[in-house]
């Protein structure tokens, strides 16, 4: 769920670039993801609050509260926005072309807004009941053309060498960020032990998952053939048993694929609307998240093209890492600095 | 002599159909008071008398000098009253006192004195409790600090006789009887049946059933606000009567079951039941995904094979819902999903008949919507077999007037025993209006469509709490959850969600 907005363009990325090591390079992000969901966390958890704007009021008052909220809405809203596009554009376009893209994305956002509405139990509750068809559902595809691949497509196994494999784990860290946003609720769990579990266990479960896909499609498609598949998963899911019945069976796993981003988008929108109250005092997120969906739906034209998506999407990815990653460490220092100068005028 | 029609040495094997016994006394050793008074006390506190429905304190006593009092205590239909009578009060209200003299009356010479062959003693309150539990009667002695336990077992013949018939008892329509039913299967002085008074224009007797410590407090408040101020006949009879969650609310407040055994299997989960007099079911709050999903038979079988079961059933549920769209949606909008052979087979179904497939797929939903009303409105109720052959026979029908493709009518079929093949009618209820929610989702766009209406529903039920409760919550749809139903959680209440908000 974490990961199912990224999961054709990275791959189409990692195909397209003919990268033998990219499966690896998956593991090791979602290794790394789940250290720094822990060492975030972590730090976290030992400060006033134990969750991000708690922290942030605690260490710069009400201002810097709104500014961190601002920050992090600013980056969920333009993620969300790309990926309502994306899905668009990928999912209803190519697979179901009957359906207006304008349709498509108006639907997904009114989705998107029920469930941010709704709240962060139900959105919970949806994905948990939902998490075990997706699964599934990745696995079929991924392991149904395990006898199409020719392992040799994976040599050499470390890809172009450590160094490049290393940067390109941690650039691809920056599909987990959305995963450390939900730890603004972390205060508010009734077991904050367990939300910690949970994000570690997401992080490495997610890779495993994302690692085992991109094996199977190195190993399905070579470089020159895939520079002719658009959409690679999708001619995998062809590619299996079930593709003798159903003729267009990624029509079926566009449907999860749907509903994985839709539950995505719903929880980010959701964290971004809890941030704006909270950071303004409002009595319910719900009032934050019409506006905001109104702000996703925009951004969701913006770009002229899928490319132009893709591309903006590319180029804001590191920022977003920041957001995730620097903000609550550079909070947590300044609340520990703080904490310091206390005990030492005392 | 009724005891000697009977027959004082007979004995029963209601235990062999006992799901639990789990007596609550931890195993510790309480030593029975020495005062009649005392003993009451304690047995009072152990099996929650007076307000408990089904468990008799019955004060004895022997015209000695001085008098001396005694008290059995029996839990009628776990024990004979028959044999209680024959094997108990009759003997000690018509002992001999002349040939006892001027001995004080012990439990040595009521051993000695009392005419059935199953006497035992019990010295130590968990086991005269244990032995009540087990169809006993314990019979106390003032002054002395032991118990004489009669064996006064009912075999039940009802409830043998329907198992043998249906391999399952059924609720009847006497509320002590179902109280009794669900005390062969949780013997355990936890279960309380508690009578409630309902508003009303007759007063109705109800009771509403838990296991104490079990059953969250709050939740039995509510239940208990819930039934005061709702709570009519009309609402016995239907179950369903209020919304959930205001007018809006689609889940039924109660979901109601004839079977003994999963009402055992949800009480001893913390959940409460409410039984009336006049009503061959049983009434359960909260309504939750498992407890509508849960068959008794899950108790029975193994663990994957049980948890394979409850996933069959929530899979029959969306195909119930969605196969009449999905059909629409690859007809209209996704043909090349299908095979080429399977696309022509349908399209040849379909060749004489008058209206587009959504409109003929919406035709047979009509008609399944009319037999379940029909069947449900007739003053004698069709039960779910006959209205699946009197469905198929007008699908057929219809199919053969030329009126709709015979394709549409057999998916159609499939849909109506697809409703009927999970326990718990609310969900019916429940799913009923979203098939044509869905159906439009499909006209217009699709799969798309369906997708986003499907999304619609689930978060519906993902908001839907019940008491407080939450529908698909933990303790709502997480198959551990259910395990730990059946595998008697020790502890307190509903499972909590640890991750849920507070």
């Amino acid at each position: 769920m974490l990961l199912a907005q990224s999961f054709h363009p990275v791959m189409l990325g990692a195909v397209l670039a003919g990268q033998t090591g990219a499966w690896l390079a998956a593991l090791l992000s979602g290794v790394l993801a789940s250290a720094a969901f822990w060492a975030v966390t972590a730090s976290l958890r030992t400060l006033p609050g134990g969750d991000l704007m708690s922290l942030a009021r605690f260490t710069l008052g009400r201002p810097g509260a709104i500014g961190t909220s601002l920050l992090v809405a600013g980056v969920l809203v333009y993620h969300s926005g790309f990926v309502v596009r994306q899905t668009a554009e990928m999912a209803v376009s190519a697979v179901y072309p009957l359906t207006p893209q304008t349709f498509a994305v108006v639907a997904l956002l009114a989705c998107v807004l029920g469930g941010a509405y709704a709240g962060m139990n139900a959105l919970v509750r949806l994905c948990r009941a939902f998490f075990p068809f997706l699964l599934l559902a990745i696995l079929f595809i991924v392991l149904g053309v395990f006898g199409w691949g020719e392992v040799r497509n994976l040599l050499p196994l470390w890809g172009p060498g450590p160094g490049p494999l290393l940067v390109r784990s941690v650039m691809l860290l920056a599909l987990y960020t959305p995963g450390l946003f939900l730890l603004m609720t972390a205060g508010q769990v009734q077991d904050p032990e367990g939300l910690w579990r949970a994000a570690a266990m997401a992080g490495i479960g997610s890779g495993t998952v994302y690692a085992l896909a991109l094996a199977m499609l190195i190993m399905t498609y070579t470089y020159p053939l895939a520079n002719s598949v658009a959409f690679p998963l999708h001619e995998m899911a062809r590619l299996i048993l079930g593709g003798r019945f159903f003729q267009r069976v990624e029509g079926l796993w566009v449907l999860i694929w749907v509903w994985a981003t839709v539950c995505h988008v719903g929880v980010v929108l959701h964290v971004a609307a809890a941030a704006i109250a909270d950071a303004f005092e409002m009595d319910t997120h719900r009032i934050a998240v019409p506006p905001l969906t109104a702000m996703v739906l925009t951004l969701a034209y913006f770009p002229v093209d899928q490319a132009q998506a893709v591309d903006w999407h590319t180029a804001a990815a590191p920022f977003g890492l920041l957001a995730g990653f620097a903000v609550p460490l550079l909070l947590s220092l300044i609340a520990m600095w703080q904490r310091r100068r206390k005990k030492r005028a005392a | 002599m009724p005891g000697a029609r009977i027959g004082c040495s007979r004995t029963g094997h209601a235990l062999g159909a006992t799901l639990y016994t789990m007596p609550r006394l931890g195993g510790q050793s309480i030593k029975l008071r020495s005062s009649l008074t005392g003993i009451q006390a304690q047995m009072a506190d152990i099996l929650h008398w007076p307000e408990n429905i089904g468990v008799e304190f019955r004060p004895l006593s022997l015209p000695t000098q001085p008098v001396t009092e005694l008290l059995a205590v029996f839990l009628p239909g776990l024990a004979d009253e028959a044999l209680v009578r024959a094997c108990v009060i009759e003997p000690v209200v018509n002992l001999d006192i002349g040939t006892i003299g001027n001995q004080r009356v012990t439990t040595d010479i009521l051993l000695r004195r009392l005419p059935a062959p199953g006497l035992s003693e019990a010295d130590d309150l968990s086991l005269a409790v244990k032995g009540v539990l087990e169809g006993a009667t314990a019979l106390f002695l003032d002054g002395a600090r032991s118990a004489i336990l009669v064996r006064t077992v009912d075999p039940g013949p009802s409830d043998r006789v329907r198992a043998a018939l249906t391999q399952q008892a059924r609720f009847e329509t006497g509320m002590l009887e179902n109280v009794i039913l669900l005390r062969r299967r949780l013997r355990d002085p936890a279960l309380v049946a508690r009578r409630i008074a309902l508003p009303g224009r007759r007063a109705s007797a109800a009771a509403i059933v838990y296991m104490e410590g079990r059953a969250s407090r709050d939740l039995l408040k509510q239940v208990e606000a819930f039934l005061q101020a709702h709570a009519g006949e009309e609402t016995f009879r239907r179950g369903f009567a209020a919304g959930l969650r205001g007018k809006w609310g689609l889940l039924p407040v109660l979901t109601s079951t004839q079977w003994p055994d999963k009402v055992a299997v949800l009480l001893d989960a913390g959940y409460v039941a409410i039984l009336a007099d006049g009503v061959s079911q049983a009434f359960v709050a909260p309504v939750t995904a498992n407890a509508i999903l849960y068959s008794p038979q899950d108790v029975t079988l193994m663990r994957p094979i049980a948890k394979s079961l409850r996933l069959f059933r929530a899979a029959l549920a969306v195909t119930a819902v969605t196969a009449g769209a999905s059909i629409v949606a690859l007809m209209n909008y996704h043909q090349e999903m299908m095979p080429t052979p399977f696309l022509f087979a349908m399209a040849a179904t379909r060749e004489q008949a008058p209206f587009p497939i959504a409109l003929e797929v919406l035709l047979l939903e009509v008609i399944q919507e009319l037999i379940r009303e029909a069947a449900f409105e007739w003053p004698l109720r069709l039960s779910p077999g006959h209205v699946l052959v009197a469905g198929q026979l007008l699908l057929l029908l219809l199919a053969q007037a030329g009126l709709v493709g015979t394709g549409p009518a057999a998916i159609s079929t499939v849909i109506m025993f697809s409703t009927y093949g999970f326990f718990g009618v609310e969900l019916i209820y429940l799913l009923r209006p979203w098939r044509f929610l869905l159906l439009v989702g499909a006209v217009v766009f699709g799969f798309f469509g369906i997708a986003a209406v499907f999304f619609g529903l689930a978060l519906h039920l993902m908001t839907a709490e019940s008491f407080g409760v939450p529908f698909f919550g933990e303790s709502g749809l997480s198959f551990a959850a259910a395990d730990r139903m059946s595998a008697r959680r020790k502890g307190g209440e509903l499972p909590a969600d640890p991750t849920e908000i507070r």
